[in-house]
């Protein structure tokens, strides 16, 4: 054969081979593509045993991952309910809408068909930051003059929440100065301050809502920067009485910040909310709830360069509830599938999600078996 | 160019395509270059009865989420529980974009 025919031959050749390969990275690739695009698919869960007329669960028909489930609140939005039921969220979190019925009507929605009763959550301080402004008005904790008008509010609104079908309040503010919104703290000495949020949480949960302390351990809306994201702040006996008033008073949760603390506590240099050092020290000495502030601010999400990281660290530091408001269904199953895995692999102890969970079910009134 | 090589060239312009828009999806291309090119500071204000104060972006992105809604209002978006009220978030359009880029939704009234 001629040398050159021989060289065409080789030359058609390496093109066919080409083309062949390149064919198969289109069709691999658009099945990746296909993949990416096709909408979050969970099963019904079938396994769950739970008794609704005794209102009884029996824990161990959970999976792990329903258990991981249970430990997440997400922001409310209707047209993910399905989804969020069947991955047996924990609770979800309602914004703003225009009218009582709107809310009902959300609310409803939720807990319809729900397999375990969800958390029903919201922001309502008062009038500095009202979900139900377009019908109900509140002052605000800046404006609570005596502890008695502070009870007064907090059972006002608890009556309102309940009546509405809300379990968990994210409410008050415990830090003792808001120099952000100016309204969202008691006002008044330490002690006064102190005095009028004790008796708003007793107020609060006199009349049959959850109440939340935040945000652990204090001065998160005084140390903030409007141009940075990491905060920083040094915390003082002041800042942490006002959190042991709150827990003598029986306050059903706290939420942890994500500032970087030092002083009387020192949360190593993390953010407060992935520091296991500042949670297991709150958790000797309160039983209630520990809830993280949302997970996607930019005050945790700049500390890692890694997201999955970020999401087993919020588990390992021993929240109890996890907030997290990305209002993709596909990235709260990719969390909830991060945390199963690092269980799995044992750098989450799963006694942890075990107390965490049965911590949750307890408090929403189921009996855990 | 014979007909293989053209085939081979534009399959390998569809792998590209594929590959970008696995690793990043097309319809977000063009915000992402607009975010990219404007080179303005993120500024959210809260006002509360004519009194405003500059929110750290951290927080206004979780706020504006828990607005009804934001309307457009010339340069900046207005982000409200209810459309009369005293109280409400001014954001210009860097930090409204930095929020949508951060995975926050907020609800735009036409």
């Amino acid at each position: 054969m001629p040398k050159s025919k021989n060289k065409i031959n080789k030359k058609i050749f390496f093109q066919f081979l080409l083309l062949g390969i390149l064919s198969l990275l289109v069709i691999v690739l658009t099945l990746l593509n296909l993949q990416k695009s096709m909408p979050l698919q969970i099963d019904a869960p079938k396994n769950v045993v739970y008794n609704q007329t005794t209102n009884t669960l029996q824990f161990d028909s959970l999976t792990l991952k329903q258990k991981i489930a249970q430990m997440v609140i997400v922001y409310g939005n209707e047209d993910n309910k399905e989804l969020l039921q069947k991955m047996l969220i924990g609770g979800v979190h309602l914004g703003a809408k225009p009218s009582k019925e709107a809310f009902l009507q959300s609310i409803k929605t939720f807990q319809k068909e729900s397999i375990l009763p969800l958390f029903i959550t919201l922001d309502l301080e008062g009038g500095c930051k009202n979900p139900f402004e377009n019908f109900q008005s509140f002052p605000s904790a800046k404006e609570i003059k005596t502890a008695e008008e502070a009870y007064a509010v907090g059972y006002d609104e608890g009556l309102l929440l309940t009546e509405m079908g809300f379990t968990l309040n994210f409410a008050p503010v415990v830090d003792l100065e808001d120099s952000i919104w100016n309204c969202r703290s008691f006002s008044g000495t330490p002690l006064e301050a102190s005095e009028k949020t004790a008796s708003y949480i007793l107020g609060l949960q006199s009349s049959g809502i959850l109440a939340t302390a935040k945000h652990y351990p204090g001065k998160t809306l005084s140390s903030s920067d409007p141009h940075k994201t990491l905060t920083y702040a040094d915390i003082t006996p002041d800042d942490i009485a006002m959190f042991e008033n709150s827990i003598k008073n029986n306050v059903s949760a706290i939420m942890i910040s994500h500032i970087i603390v030092k002083g009387i506590l020192n949360s190593e240099s993390k953010p407060g909310v992935v520091s296991d050092k500042l949670i297991t020290d709150l958790k000797n000495q309160f039983t209630g709830l520990i809830i993280s502030d949302e997970v996607m601010m930019l005050g945790l999400k700049e500390y890692y360069s890694n997201k999955d990281q970020m999401y087993i660290d919020l588990f390992k530091a021993g929240n109890d509830v996890v907030l997290n408001f990305n209002q993709d269904p596909k990235e709260i199953y990719h969390m909830i599938s991060v945390v199963e895995k690092a269980v799995k692999k044992g750098t989450i102890s799963e006694d942890l999600i075990d107390a965490s969970a049965k911590k949750i079910l307890q408090t929403k009134g189921i009996n855990v078996e | 160019m014979n007909l293989i090589t053209k085939i081979n060239v534009s399959l390998a312009s569809i792998i590209v395509i594929l590959l970008v828009n696995l690793l990043l999806p097309l319809n977000s291309i063009a915000g992402k270059v607009v975010y990219a090119l404007d080179s303005s500071e993120p500024s959210c204000m809260f006002n509360n009865k004519n009194i405003s104060t500059e929110i750290p972006l951290d927080y206004c992105c979780s706020e504006i989420e828990k607005q009804l809604a934001c309307k457009k209002d010339n340069s900046q978006f207005r982000c409200y529980i209810s459309e009369s009220s005293g109280q409400y978030y001014l954001v210009n359009r860097q930090a409204f974009n930095t929020c949508k880029e951060e995975g926050y939704y907020a609800k735009i009234q036409e």
